[in-house]
């Protein structure tokens, strides 16, 4: 469903190499989490894929289509939630989700049975004519959700989705990533929450300084020893050490 | 108020506001690229510079005939009148802008530093800003009357004291007005509406009751007599501006001569330090509690009709300028700025002429008189009716700001799966459509208050209705190549952006270069109205169909460009 190779991703304006020689491949039906330590390239990998960003070397290939050779074709097969909490303030929720269905072409018919099975699935249902200013954090990242999925993606695209969500959101999110899976769809997301990512995710990839240094299911990724969290394989793997002491 | 704290604050602020850092940054990893900034500088100051020497030309004339007469005060007297006047106006909206809602106003009034420190900081970057704006209206004014009157060194020093407190006076009078009207304002539901009608009234209201007492007071002397009557009313600018004690103040320090002078000099300091003391005074007490207020809103709780028409489907394109038309008309700053000029500036003209008439502006009766008398001619009517639609289409912040205003949304942009061009497509009909709205506006209140024929305004569109698509196309392109997508507030979008200067310089010399020739070859050459007419229509229709691909092309190289 979505394939990497060897992408790398310099900024122009920086000089760093955020993204370097990455290659994945993530199948469909599954759900793929994608951790690393802060600045690890995970947000750039993401805005590499959804199109945000144009790779400097690689090609990314979604649903078998290259982006960079149909852009519009390969967009139409994701849906995205990214971090930031930014939105179309001075719209009603109900206007920003009407023009993410116009931008995906989604018909009238499908639109309000999808927009209404969503919104009360997230709660939001109530909040719609409401102007998205009046809303809260977790209201805007709901809303994100929903307008992500309006149109039925086959590839979902999430940049740490947890956050700012209420722990019953989190548990909704959580089911629906399975739901849409279990549909036949794939779902990609970034999380610093390792105990969401071990619980939820098919397989792992681990991210550090730009380069995959670790791809698998859990017990891959534990490569034999029993019992280890996902915690532990994550600060082993990218070196991190939380042992020792902690002097002031 | 912690001084320290203080400064470090303003410096940030300014180097966030000026983009310090990031020029650094892009002189030290682009170092080959620095000359196109550099040109794309160069260009703004030459259209900003032409545009003061003219202003300082003509303020040197009204400066030398008023000094023949021996009343070259009256130049200071209207310089300070206007220039304090115009900051209380603009001053407020900018403050509320900057004060409320700059998008690091939170954080801010997180930060351990008190609320008149945060509003110190915030005042100060405003004052900066209307400081060099006002530096090419003012100046020139002050030099002026400093050649006339051969003022020496201690002229421009006073000069210099004068200018500050001409500006710092109305900023903290704005901001004694708009402390508590924000803090207020949390009782209003729909405050942005408010806000956006009660600015264009206010607008509206004052330019309109200028004009019309101007054209008052034209319509009783005019010409020669009135320089003489002038001469003779030496009292009157007395009374004038004694009615507005800081004019009367800076006037008195300019004009007079010694101990005297420095007295009002001190008089003006101590008025304008008193009102800043004022202003901090109250900003501690509920600045704070203002920006807190800003974030709350009503919140519609009524319920979706999930089987209405509330899920008509729309082409990408119309969708896309929908959402821009929401998004400008929703939020106060934007609206203000392209409503103003679009709608404004024709029902200003209505006004004028339905209230007296245009006599008591020089500028605007030439105008009014070679549009009557040329009515007679209708195609002659046609081309400067278009000429007049076209210098507003130059103004259109709608086009010349269009991917700014997205800010960091931008990434919206890539993310769809809709062509780069088709977006762009929705923000040039968007732009248009306000475009033809205000050239019909214009037709319109040219007719009902001059009585123009009506093939002249139908020939008028037939030029003008065309050529607003390159005109627009033209705006909207440079935003798409150069967008600012790093703003705070959304002042900083639109009005601190130089898009707007080159945008409209580059459709202002697109308009010329339509226009004046076509008026020399009818007048002069005496060409065939006929022949001039298709010529015109034909060339801009063409370069209206160009327009569109041109457009698809730019925004294919520009959306792809920008990093975010």
């Amino acid at each position: 469903m979505l394939k990497l190779d060897k992408v790398s991703k310099m900024y122009a304006k920086g000089g760093v190499r955020a993204v370097d020689g990455l290659s994945l491949d993530v199948r469909p039906g599954e759900v793929f989490g994608f951790i690393g330590p802060n600045g690890a390239g995970k947000t750039t990998t993401i805005k590499l894929i959804t199109g945000i960003l144009s790779p400097d070397e690689g090609s990314i290939i979604i649903g078998g289509v290259p982006i960079d050779n149909d852009p519009i074709a390969a967009k139409r097969k994701l849906g995205y939630v990214p971090d930031a909490q930014d939105a179309y303030d001075r719209l009603t929720g109900l206007e920003y989700l009407n023009f993410m269905c116009d931008m995906y072409g989604v018909s009238s018919a499908d639109r309000a049975r999808r927009v209404r099975a969503l919104s009360e699935r997230f709660e939001l249902s109530g909040a719609l004519s409401g102007v998205v200013k009046g809303y809260s954090r977790g209201m805007k990242q709901k809303l994100a959700l929903i307008g992500a999925l309006v149109h039925n993606p086959p590839l979902w695209i999430l940049d740490e989705p947890m956050v700012g969500l209420d722990p019953h959101a989190v548990h909704v999110i959580k089911r629906q990533m399975r739901a849409h899976c279990a549909a036949g769809n794939t779902v990609f997301f970034s999380t610093h929450v390792l105990d969401v990512a071990e619980r939820l995710c098919d397989r792992i990839g681990i991210l550090q300084k730009g380069r995959l240094i670790a791809v698998g299911t859990l017990d891959e990724l534990r490569s034999g020893e029993t019992g280890a969290s996902l915690e532990k394989v994550f600060l082993e793997l990218t070196g991190d050490s939380a042992e020792g002491d902690w002097d002031e | 108020m912690n001084s320290s704290a203080f400064i470090l604050l303003l410096r940030m602020q300014l180097r966030q506001r000026l983009s310090i850092s990031v020029i650094r940054q892009q002189m030290r990893d682009k170092p080959d690229g620095w000359w196109k900034r550099a040109a794309v500088g160069l260009l703004a100051a030459f259209g900003i510079g032409s545009l003061s020497a003219f202003f300082a030309w003509m303020v040197w004339t009204l400066g030398k005939t008023l000094a023949s007469v021996g009343i070259e005060r009256l130049i200071p007297l209207l310089g300070l009148i206007a220039g304090m006047t115009s900051t209380l106006i603009a001053g407020a909206g900018f403050l509320i802008s900057v004060l409320y809602l700059s998008r690091d106003a939170d954080a801010l009034a997180a930060l351990p530093v008190s609320g008149r420190t945060v509003f110190a900081v915030k005042i100060s970057q405003a004052f900066l800003g209307e400081a060099a704006t006002s530096i090419p209206l003012l100046w020139p004014v002050f030099i002026v009357y400093g050649v006339l009157s051969g003022g020496g060194a201690l002229y421009y020093i006073k000069a210099v004291v004068v200018w500050l407190c001409a500006l710092s006076l109305p900023l903290t009078l704005s901001a004694l007005i708009t402390l508590p009207l924000m803090r207020l304002s949390v009782l209003w539901r729909r405050r942005d509406i408010a806000a956006v009608v009660g600015g264009l009234v206010l607008m509206v209201g004052f330019v309109a009751g200028e004009m019309w007492l101007s054209s008052r007071m034209a319509s009783l002397i005019d010409g020669g007599v009135l320089l003489m009557w002038l001469a003779g009313r030496v009292d009157l600018f007395d009374r004038i501006a004694r009615a507005i004690p800081p004019v009367w103040l800076g006037l008195r320090a300019l004009t007079l001569d010694g101990a005297s002078a420095l007295g009002y000099l001190a008089g003006l300091l101590a008025v304008s330090g008193a009102l800043t003391a004022a202003a901090v005074w109250l900003s501690g007490k509920i600045y704070l509690a203002g920006v807190s207020a800003q974030s709350e809103s009503h919140m519609n709780t009524s319920r979706v009709n999930f089987s209405g028409r509330s899920f008509k489907r729309r082409a990408p394109m119309i969708a896309m300028m929908i959402r821009e038309a929401k998004l400008t008309v929703r939020t106060p700053v934007y609206a203000m700025n392209t409503l103003s000029v679009v709608i404004v500036l024709p029902v200003m003209l209505l006004v004028v002429m339905l209230a007296g008439g245009s006599s008591g502006d020089p500028e605007l009766a030439a105008f009014v008189s070679m549009l009557v008398r040329t009515s007679v001619d209708p195609w002659l009517t046609g081309l400067l009716i278009a000429a007049m639609s076209l210098v507003i289409g130059c103004m259109n912040v709608a086009a010349s700001t269009a991917v700014s205003r997205e800010g960091r949304m931008f990434a919206w942009s890539r993310v769809l799966p809709v062509p780069y061009g088709t977006q762009a497509m929705g923000k040039l009909l968007f732009a248009l459509c306000l475009a033809w709205l205000g050239q019909t506006l214009i037709a319109l209140s040219l007719r009902v208050s001059m009585k123009l024929p009506v093939q002249g305004l139908i020939l008028g569109c037939l030029i003008s209705v065309p050529a607003m698509v390159p005109v627009t196309t033209l705006q909207l392109a440079i935003d798409i190549l150069r967008p600012k997508l790093l703003w705070t507030n959304t002042t900083e979008a639109v009005k601190q952006n130089m898009n707007y200067i080159l945008g409209m310089l580059a459709a202002l010399a697109y308009a010329a270069l339509m226009i004046v020739p076509s008026v020399m070859l009818m007048t002069k050459a005496r060409v065939s109205a006929v022949v001039i007419y298709a010529v015109l229509f034909a060339v801009n229709a063409a370069m209206a169909a160009a327009s569109v691909p041109m457009l698809k092309r730019c925004a294919d190289r520009g959306y792809s460009a920008v990093e975010i």
